[in-house]
């Protein structure tokens, strides 16, 4: 059961309920909370189903990073697909539902997939569809493009309003945490012109859970006296739910800003893409947990320790009343402590490392919580709910020792710099071992355009996982930045930031280390695209061996969500079974966006008649007051004929009907009326003795002779789609289409002809 | 925040040796406002001195003087090598008024609009989303918009698309004068 | 995307207000010169990873064109000038020189 606690949840605001659905079934929740934590808090942990093998998936993470819970949202006419849960704040009459299987969440008839496993490799789809040649175009093909994509596709157009913002900065701090706003503090005290992005909807990052001490105060208190004065100085301007998405060339960054995604009644633009000049770009990204591979890591329940952490603390949910935390690190005991500090239990702590000791770890002890060292995760127990976990030696095979009765898993396998946007721009990395992570290398930073680097990575991001580093570094980031950009007032003391020390953590890659193949095939690296352990190492086996040939081949981190979670547990998987060392490995390219950002904020204002620039005449008012229908001439509008007796639907504007632009006379053979004589175009616009009839007569008359035009010409406006209507219309009225066309052109029977142009292209005679 | 159109405006390319003295206290004598440097618009009520490029200035004058401007430029110049055009017909003003005029601006347009790189005399020419455009400031809550005549209506659209999508909270001035960002 | 300094209205330029012109200081061939020299002249560019010469025009802002010496690998700008010139100005040079030594505009050239 997961559900709400009474007592915590620091970013909730209980006196404001909020009404939501899930699959149709009515939900409360309160303001501040995410859909996420919503959904957890009324018990749903089932939220998805996985993309290959329809596996039951439930959240894992609590930030942008998470694979598993995506939902289309609903809300009046506004319709959006594979939004993410965790990153989705809640407001009154939000309906979600959820992706990707059918008939319903609970049962679904591609969970047979799951069952097929064995039979869906890596490589599956190169396998088994290039043979037998015909079968791809009308049977794999059609199959394949059935099965792919996760949320449905907007039916509506998009009625919301969405803009762009140039900027120009000194300095531009991406990421709102402690490192960031120390950044912020620095550059901005300086007199450099600043500008702080921060994702989420609040400040502080993870050190408002995490609550280390800065300045001799709690972090929160520290945060927000920051948060104070930065907004006091007018040459800094402080973003939050603004995403920077990407860093390009010369400084050039882009942010995604979300500004009434969370509260669709406020007025204005929905989204606004920032495009920024920035002198120097700080990254304070931050870093992201990650999971521990073994067999059963994705049953949902089976989440990171930090989003356990997170979803206590921040929104007062539990995940679990029994979590047993699974980890190889020290960072993952808060989780322990603060369930237990909570209220919850937590029947046992199962540590890879064989030798634990320090600060959390005697703290976590003296709570009374079992630690059991040199332990790892056998198998998970459950189906669409965590029951249970199969505990065994980490060293061994996975022979089981005991079974542990829960139902959540906190799991964490150390922490990854979120090096994205410092790679973007051709920032390298390196690997550092003792912390089992990728971080920027400063000595070979992005490049701007006076050959000097113009981003510095800081904080966590950084590679500094501890807080008196992350918010030195981050200081230090935002006063060299600064002064890089001319800035000479003094940045004043860096912050003291102090936090529990933290013993060093082991690097494990697959949980039992022994574990053999039917373990292997449960151990799940990218849980979006069901990438599983067992994959990489197919995958390596069968040859590719460059991380890039290994990624499209098991389409391991090619999801939405970019392999936040699982590059680098699968680069080293990789690494692994080619008996290479990690760096040599290497990881893949980070191309932006950091987290889709959507189409239409890319388009900004370009939208209906603001699609495109229309240049106007001066004599244009007066060709519309005439009824002129226009035709294209490159962005101009030449009007092509004056209407004066019906109206023209569709794509058909017959090419040189009209009166041409110079003479104003009609040339010869392009009557409308196929050329049979007494002209009747244009109609004077006194006659009213035309009969329903004549007039229906003459649209015939009309169609087949812009049928026969368009045929003639293979009319590259309609591809041909005119003779279809114009032999459609004609046949069900009884007007003799052939008849009048002059030359008795080879249309197919009009009942065995589905309306469409891949018929036309292979009626007899078009070819 | 108001977007208008300002109505016909006079106005004539003058291209020439743009460091002449003949040409410049022409230039100066039939507008009364300065000679801008490069990126400046010099602006008065109803005339005025817009640095287009490195050789061709854009006087301003009342639409109905347009041509007996360029006549009198014509009579003055006599002897050295220029080009006065009557261009009023083939451009359109467009009025931006309010408290956040940067920030519309910057919805649009790739430049830089804080206070620092662009105050009341400054003068830009960049694009509007798609088309091509000129502004200066006249004061810190009005910019004119100079677009080719024939853009004028997607300019219009998209500038009040931009003030109506309203303030970013980063260019608007506060009392002091100076500028948030 | 780039920022070039336009040397003739002094400003910063967005690549988007940019339009690019290929490869600057071509030379071109008279009526004289024979069919491989002017097929040369009319298709065959450096297209180098490294040290460039190209031609830009301002089409959004001023109207004119200029050169810019830029590092098509890193996309560091050496600077830029006017395009009134058949070989570039000689600090442009040594500014190159300096940061990329193996390189010299005779060899280039």
């Amino acid at each position: 059961m997961s559900t709400r606690l009474a007592n915590t949840g620091r970013l909730l605001n209980r006196g404001e309920p909020r009404r939501f659905t899930f699959n149709g079934r009515k939900l409360n929740g309160y303001a501040g909370d995410t859909l996420a934590s919503a959904l957890l808090a009324n018990d749903q942990m089932l939220m998805g189903r996985s993309f290959k093998y329809h596996r039951p998936r439930g959240v894992v993470a609590s930030g942008a990073e998470e694979p598993n819970a995506l939902v289309n949202l609903a809300w009046g006419e506004t319709f959006e697909p594979n939004a993410r849960v965790t990153t989705t704040e809640l407001f009154d009459g939000l309906q979600a539902t959820s992706q990707n299987h059918w008939p319903s969440l609970d049962y679904d008839v591609g969970a047979i997939n799951t069952h097929l496993s064995r039979f869906l490799p890596a490589g599956f789809y190169y396998k088994m569809f290039i043979h037998p040649r015909p079968l791809w175009k009308h049977v794999y093909e059609p199959f394949i493009r059935k099965s792919a994509g996760l949320g449905a596709a907007p039916k509506d157009r998009n009625a919301d309003s969405y803009e762009h913002f140039h900027a120009s900065v000194d300095v531009l701090v991406v990421g709102g945490g402690i490192a960031g706003l120390a950044a912020a503090l620095a550059a901005g005290r300086q007199g450099a012109r600043v500008l702080v992005w921060e994702q989420t909807a609040h400040w502080g990052g993870r050190a408002g859970v995490d609550q280390p001490t800065v300045d001799d105060m709690p972090a929160v208190d520290w945060i927000a006296r920051t948060i104070a004065e930065l907004e006091a100085l007018p040459n800094v301007t402080l973003r939050n739910r603004c995403m920077g998405a990407g860093l390009y060339d010369h400084g050039y960054a882009l942010g995604f800003e979300r500004l009434t995604d969370h509260d669709p009644k406020k007025a204005g633009p929905k989204q606004r893409l920032w495009r920024v000049r920035a002198r120097r770009i700080i990254t304070a990204t931050g870093a992201i947990e990650r999971p521990l591979s073994f067999a059963g890591n994705d049953i949902p329940g089976v989440m990171l320790a930090s989003a356990v952490r997170d979803y206590v603390i921040d929104y007062g949910v539990s995940s679990g009343d029994r979590t047993v935390v699974v980890t190889t690190n020290d960072d993952a005991y808060r989780t322990a402590i603060a369930l237990k500090e909570a209220g919850l239990d937590v029947p046992c702590i199962l540590d890879a490392r064989t030798k634990v000791s320090g600060e959390l770890i005697d703290k976590a002890r003296n709570l009374g919580i079992r630690i059991e060292t040199g332990k790892a995760v056998a198998k998970v127990k459950g189906g669409k709910r965590v029951t249970g976990v199969a505990v065994c030696d980490q060293a061994g095979e996975g022979a089981v020792l005991e079974e542990i009765a829960c139902d959540c898993i906190a799991m964490s396998g150390g922490w990854s710099p979120v090096v994205h946007l410092w790679s973007h721009c051709g920032g390298k990395l390196n690997w550092d071992d003792a912390q089992a992570m990728f971080r920027p290398d400063p000595s070979r930073p992005p490049l701007g355009a006076d050959g000097q680097g113009f981003v510095h990575a800081a904080g966590t991001a950084n590679g500094h996982l501890h807080t008196a580093e992350a918010i030195a570094d981050g200081f230090a980031a935002g006063r060299d930045a600064a002064k890089a950009t001319g800035a000479t007032d003094d940045a004043g003391t860096p912050p003291l930031g102090t936090d529990a020390g933290e013993g060093a953590l082991a690097q494990v890659w697959m949980m039992p280390q022994g574990a053999g193949y039917a373990l292997r095939s449960k151990a799940w690296l990218d849980y979006q695209n069901d990438v599983k352990v067992s994959d990489v190492q197919l995958a390596a086996q069968e040859g590719y061996e460059s991380v890039e040939h290994a990624k499209r081949y098991t389409t391991l981190g090619m999801a939405t969500d970019q392999g936040k979670l699982s590059n680098i547990n699968g680069l080293a998987t990789l690494s692994h079974a080619l008996s290479a060392p990690i760096p040599s490995v290497g990881t893949t390219t980070f191309r932006p966006p950091y987290t889709p950002i959507s189409l239409a904020a890319i388009a900004g204002p370009a939208q209906f008649d603001l699609f495109q620039p229309v240049r106007k005449t001066p004599i244009s008012a007066w060709h519309e007051a005439n009824g002129a229908h226009f035709e294209p001439v490159g962005q101009w509008r030449r009007p092509y004929t004056f209407l004066r007796w019906t109206r023209i639907h569709g794509c058909v504007t017959p090419r040189r009907a009209g009166p041409s632009a110079s003479t104003g006379t009609w040339k010869s053979g392009c009557r409308p009326n196929g050329g049979t004589g007494r002209s009747t175009w244009p109609m004077s616009p006194n006659s009213s003795h035309r009969s329903r009839w004549s007039v229906r007569k003459r649209v015939m008359c009309w169609t087949s002779w812009a049928a026969w035009t368009c045929h003639q010409r293979r009319c590259p406006s309609c591809n041909g789609l005119m003779a279809h209507w114009a032999a459609l219309t004609c046949a069900s009225s009884g007007f003799p289409f052939r008849a009048s066309c002059p030359l008795k052109l080879p249309f197919p029977p009009v009942k065995a002809a589905p309306f469409g142009m891949r018929c036309w292209r292979r009626a007899p005679g078009s070819a | 925040m108001r977007v208008r159109e300002t109505g016909l405006r006079g106005m004539i390319s003058l291209r020439g040796d743009l460091s002449d003295t003949v040409l410049r206290t022409c230039a100066t004598d039939l507008t009364g406002v300065a000679f801008p440097q490069a990126g400046q618009a010099m602006v008065g009520a109803d005339k005025g001195l817009v640095w287009m490029s490195p050789d061709e200035i854009l006087i301003l004058a009342p639409y109905s003087d347009a041509q007996q401007t360029v006549d009198m430029i014509q009579e003055r110049l006599k002897g050295i090598h220029f080009l006065a055009t009557n261009v009023s017909d083939a451009r359109s003003v467009i009025a931006v008024e309010g408290p956040f005029v940067r920030e519309v601006l910057a919805k649009l347009a790739p430049v830089d609009l804080h206070p620092h790189a662009f105050a009341p005399g400054s003068f830009y020419r960049s694009r509007l989303g798609q088309v091509a455009a000129a502004f200066w400031m006249r004061d810190d809550e009005n910019i004119e918009v100079m677009t080719f005549r024939s853009t004028a209506a997607y300019a219009f659209g998209l500038l009040a698309k931009a003030a109506e999508g309203g303030a970013v909270g980063h260019l608007v001035s506060d009392d002091a004068g100076d500028a948030r960002g | 995307m780039l920022m070039l300094h336009c040397p003739n209205c002094g400003r910063d330029v967005d690549e988007t207000d940019l339009h690019a012109g290929g490869e600057a200081h071509l030379r071109r061939e008279g009526a004289e010169a024979s069919a491989e020299a002017f097929e040369d002249y009319l298709f065959m560019r450096k297209n180098p990873k490294g040290v460039h010469f190209e031609r830009w025009h301002h089409t959004f802002g001023c109207g004119k064109w200029f050169h810019a010496a830029r590092d098509t690998a890193t996309l560091e700008v050496f600077g830029t000038y006017s395009a009134q010139t058949s070989e570039p100005p000689k600090e442009i040079i040594d500014r190159i020189a300096e940061k990329r030594p193996n390189w010299s505009w005779e060899s280039d050239t």
